[in-house]
């Protein structure tokens, strides 16, 4: 059990070390403007497909309003820097628990929903709030939010990603991680062994929604102007298909799935008419033949020569 | 008086546009009733079937009813071709794997029309413009009348069909219990293809409608009636086909009602706010039954 | 004595009008080892999803240690200390067998979310309890070298162990097994017997049964319960119950069987023997593995159902599986879907009427509303619709009472004499021996006996295991 909190240790000094060399890159302008806004997008994405993974890949809840959250989040942060001037750190904060409030209330209609009907309410909520926020004249209505200050950092972006990480990892292969995973596997089986199926997924829900918001602020405080088109249900689709193509239940396949689709889309940024289309073939062919997606439910610590440097005590992923 | 006149004109715009998603929840309701599946491709079948709709109107210079027959025909061979070539090869994958494949499909067919008929809106052009019937200040216009008529005739003969035909009953077989159906000899793949072709023939239909009742039809047009009629058809129970005209109309009435009462901005949120509540209360829908699992 | 441990009270459970289980009373002392028998669909697993919360009864009460079950969720349950195993194994297929274990000692973690995601304070002192309890759970059950493999990878007999070690692993007072042994071999199902007998006294618990295998049953339960159409007709000791009930889930191997033109043959054997499976391979809606299949000097294997049905071969599904929300014609016109002679289709609806005139006067009906005997008559009918030249009738029995079973089986044999040939699996061996001309008795996926059908029924060890005595 020690050597778990080793892994953690070297986990995060390779994290500090990643750190170290992009800043680096960024202060000395070596990576251009355009890709230092694309880390940026990445880091916010890795913790929009991380806490997807939560809901979907780990507790097996088809959340498809993932954008709804990130929006509450991105919203109620904005209102609190601009117009009442509260520090960054504190709105995020304020942002992730409006946004896991919302997740609570979206995780109740979950005791009853499965699947398929899941997956369209989550859809539904998603797009009310959006709706919402598109009817309220005080946060600029359909037009967006305009002057926000520019806060977000590649710092802040890397450690609130590191922690995310951590955080949820270490839920996972907790108790309540594993009270998540036996309701993905079987319900009925998870109520026997004596789970609350009910507050596993609602907790799920509620986590997964909390780091959605704060992504949503971190995402607002990069831009000059958000407006409510910025998270429709198309948006919460780009994160699930992250979160597929990288394994529903692995960590670091969530991280994989957000580099390789924000690598794409800024790769064919360019040839804006066949980047879609590419990537809807690229998503059929996807489930044709690795429906698993990248890494299924295997972590990079548990592949061979990781294995090594991380001495496994018990199963640990990161 | 005069607020009762506006409520039965907003009655007849709802009663239109839940004709239109009448017509899409049918499809959608055919095909999860036959393999389970949320079709998230429904709506944007329904965007290609207004596009061929448009294009036989405009360069083929067709009049409305063969335009019809064109875009149902195509639209419906269009439906049978992705089932075979994207749904068929996953049929025992699953079910997350399919429904993304889904989205898959709607991105797929969303991009590619926009490739080729550019992302600028189109111009329907006006049809039945000074046709107007008034009874008593309520007012039912040329479009409105066709919606309609061609709703009613296709809902006749789609109830023909289904429970007449041999195909029909076949397909209601398959949706109770495909193994079983399979023991009388029904070849469920050829069901199943039937399914998606004649599903699919509706929207186009209910896309060719839009377009004349709208004057304007773009790519993107067929993501939200798609979620819509979603919501029609779990509103009426999903599988069911009464259900899915039921809930259409429903959700077109609260829809006119919302924007002529309320505010236009808040009519999708409305139908939203319908399907969760809808899921709360009543999760197997108006006419649907509740199962228990089986444990 | 001592208060029961359990106690169940004139518990009835109602399905859309059905009875799963009426006026159902049971009680368990602290200690004991009780058996619950029956045939299949008498509502044996309804009773555990009863006192395990998975349903709530329609009337009657539920108390356990002194407090009432009722509304309670089944989390609840088991934390006050009831745990379950699974007829279908509901193993958490997708994780490893440790942390199929680990997950149960749910109830019983003593760190909260801040402490598991910070790991700070007892999650790790925790981690390392809950690790070694369920190591030392595997070991009992001879699973520890496979603790890292996923579940799902687990031979069948040591998914059947991980189940139990499981629900041990809740620390239940009261053990309830719904087929522990269910598609085991002779040799697994005794060491089975052991290991429960073992736990049982280690553990302090006390245990309720279900099982199909008649043997297990009576050499470990020291009290008996014997379900039959959802209400208990017998309680006692094993010597009190040498009574009828029947026997023992797996696939099949290596099966031969050959059927001639005429006959009735019929396949008994144990729940999970792989009769259905033989059936449903034979019909077309499996494929067999390695095999052939030859009907009429044609081989079928891997035909598609809907062609075989065209060859002649028509099955009556288990369950019947009619199409409920149909009228009982159009059923029967399903069943001619491949026909295209319309007078001759009219003609055999009209044999399918003189065979159950009771059809006939509910042909506009919706099938739904049928009596459970009316429906096994409109399945039945349904097949015949496609003028079968053999038909495959999978538990035509099932869940009917005595008298309807007998009517069932006598319109089999007419069917037969009408020159359908009949291939019959059944449960209630008695009544399939008595009608078949040849038998086959199928034991784990395997033929083990074959005969004349008279001859099997007079046979001791077909006795024994099969027919209840």
């Amino acid at each position: 059990m020690k050597s778990l909190r080793r892994n953690d240790l070297v986990m995060l000094g390779i994290g500090i070390v990643i750190f170290a060399v992009l800043q680096v890159l960024i202060t000395e302008r070596i990576m251009s403007s355009f890709w230092q806004l694309n880390v940026i997008i990445i880091g916010i994405n890795v913790i929009m497909a991380v806490s997807l993974n939560l809901i979907n890949g780990y507790t097996g809840q088809f959340s498809l309003g993932h954008a709804g959250f990130m929006a509450a989040g991105a919203y109620i942060s904005v209102v609190l820097t601009t117009f009442f001037h509260v520090p960054f750190a504190l709105a995020l904060i304020a942002g992730a628990a409006g946004a896991g409030f919302l997740g609570f209330l979206v995780g109740i209609p979950t005791l009853r929903l499965r699947g398929d009907y899941l997956a369209i309410a989550t859809i539904g909520m998603s797009e009310i709030i959006r709706i919402c926020i598109m009817n309220i004249d005080y946060v600029g209505g359909a037009a967006g939010f305009k002057g926000i200050p520019h806060n977000t950092t590649f710092a802040w972006v890397f450690f609130i990603m590191l922690f995310a990480l951590f955080f949820i990892k270490n839920f996972v292969n907790s108790d309540g991680g594993r009270a998540c995973l036996a309701i993905r596997e079987n319900e009925v089986a998870a109520e026997s062994m004596g789970v609350n199926t009910t507050k596993y997924k609602v907790m799920a829900f509620t986590i997964g929604a909390a780091f959605a918001g704060v992504a949503g602020g971190l995402f607002a405080h990069s831009f000059y102007l958000i407006s409510p088109n910025s998270f429709t249900f198309m948006q919460s689709f780009n994160y699930l298909i992250m979160v597929v193509l990288g394994g529903l239940g692995s960590i670091t396949g969530s991280i994989a799935g957000a580099f390789v689709v924000t690598f794409i889309s800024a790769a064919l940024a360019s040839w804006p008419e066949f980047r879609m289309i590419i990537y809807a073939l690229a998503l059929i062919l996807l489930m044709f033949y690795r429906p698993q997606g990248l890494f299924g439910y295997m972590e990079i610590t548990d592949y061979g020569p990781f294995r090594k440097i991380l001495k496994k005590g018990g199963r640990d992923d990161g | 008086m005069e607020v009762l006149q506006q409520v039965l004109q907003q009655l007849i715009n709802g009663i239109s546009l839940g004709s239109i998603y009448a017509l899409i929840a049918l499809g959608y309701t055919m095909i999860y009733g036959i393999i389970k599946l949320i079709n998230f491709a429904h709506g944007d079948i329904y965007m290609v079937g207004a596009y061929i709709g448009f294009f036989a109107i405009t360069q083929a210079h067709l009049s409305i009813v063969p335009s019809l027959l064109i875009s149902f025909v195509v639209t419906g061979c269009l439906g049978m071709v992705i089932e075979k070539l994207a749904y068929k090869p996953l049929r025992h994958a699953p079910r997350i794997s399919v429904l993304i494949t889904a989205i898959g499909v709607s991105f797929f067919l969303e991009y590619t029309s926009m490739y080729f008929v550019s992302p600028t809106p189109r111009t329907f052009p006006a049809m039945f413009g000074d046709v107007a019937v008034s009874i008593g200040g309520i007012v039912i216009n040329g479009q409105q009348m066709l919606i309609l008529g061609i709703t009613a005739v296709l809902m006749i003969v789609l109830t023909y069909i289904v429970q007449k035909t041999k195909t029909g009953k076949a397909m209601r077989a398959a949706s109770f219990d495909v193994e079983t159906a399979q023991l009388m000899g029904v070849d469920s793949d050829r069901i199943i293809s039937y399914t998606f072709g004649i599903g699919s023939a509706l929207a186009a239909v209910a896309g060719v409608l839009v377009g004349v009742y709208y004057n304007s039809i773009d790519p993107l047009m067929g993501i939200m009636p798609g979620m819509k009629a979603f919501v029609a058809a779990v509103l009426g129970g999903i599988g069911i086909l009464p259900g899915a005209v039921v809930g259409g109309l429903i959700l077109g009435i609260v829809e006119a009602l919302v924007s002529g009462f309320i505010s236009s901005t808040f009519r999708d949120a409305a139908a939203f706010a319908i399907l969760i509540l809808v899921l709360l209360v009543r999760p197997a829908g108006i006419f649907g039954k509740d199962v228990k699992e089986k444990v | 004595m001592a208060e029961p441990l359990l106690k169940c009270e004139n518990v009835s459970e109602v399905f859309g009008g059905l009875k799963a289980v009426s006026d159902f009373n049971l009680y368990i002392n602290p200690g004991e080892l009780v058996g619950l028998i029956g045939p299949n669909g008498a509502g044996k697993t309804t009773a555990f999803n009863l006192f395990t919360g998975v349903y709530q009864p329609t009337t009657g009460t539920i108390t356990f240690a002194g407090e009432s079950l009722l509304g309670l969720k089944p989390y609840q349950i088991t934390q006050k200390g009831i745990a379950r195993t699974f007829q279908n194994i509901r193993l958490f297929a997708e994780l490893s067998v440790l942390d199929n274990v680990k997950i149960a000692f749910h109830s019983h973690v003593k760190y909260g979310l801040l402490e598991s995601v910070l790991r700070l304070g007892r999650y790790f002192g925790e981690e390392e309890r809950i690790e070694e309890e369920s190591k030392k759970l595997l070991k009992i059950f001879h699973l520890e070298e496979h603790a890292d493999e996923q579940a799902k990878n687990l031979p069948y007999g040591a998914q059947r162990r991980l189940e139990i070690a499981r629900a041990l692993a809740t620390k239940p007072k009261l053990l309830l097994l719904d087929e522990p042994a269910a598609g085991m071999n002779p040799q697994e199902t005794k060491e089975l017997m052991d290991m429960i007998e073992w736990i049982r006294k280690e553990f302090g618990l006390t245990i309720l049964l279900i099982e199909h295998d008649m043997a297990l049953v009576m050499g470990i339960c020291e009290r008996i319960y014997v379900l039959e159409y959802g209400s208990t007709i017998a309680e006692g000791t094993p010597d009190e119950i040498k009574q009828d009930p029947d026997g023992a889930i797996h696939a099949i191997k290596g099966i031969s069987l050959t059927v001639n033109q005429g006959e009735i043959v019929t396949l008994i054997g144990a729940n999970g023997a792989g009769k259905s499976t033989t059936l449903r391979t034979i019909s077309g809606l499996l494929k067999p593995k390695t095999g052939s299949i030859t009907f009429q000097g044609q081989d079928i294997a891997g035909t598609p159902a809907h062609k075989i049905v065209g060859l002649g071969i028509s099955q009556v599904p288990e369950g019947r599986r009619i199409f409920t929300e149909m009228t009982v014609m159009e059923n029967l016109d399903l069943g001619a879907f491949i026909r295209k002679d319309k007078d001759g289709i009219a003609a055999d609806k009209k044999r399918v009427f003189e065979l159950f005139p009771r059809l006939e006067e509910r042909q506009e009906q919706v099938a739904g509303t049928l009596s459970g005997g009316e429906q096994q008559m409109l399945a039945m009918g349904r097949a015949l619709m496609s003028r079968p030249k053999l038909l495959l009738l999978d538990e035509p029995s099932m869940g009917l009472a005595p008298l309807l079973i007998k009517e069932i089986f006598s319109i089999i044999e007419d069917i037969n004499k009408s020159g359908t040939t009949v291939l019959l699996v059944e449960q209630n061996a008695n009544m399939a021996l008595s009608i078949a001309n040849r038998a086959y008795v199928l034991e784990t996926g395997r033929i083990t006996l074959s005969g004349d059908a008279k001859k099997l029924a007079a046979s001791e060890d077909v006795r024994k295991a099969y027919l209840g005595g």
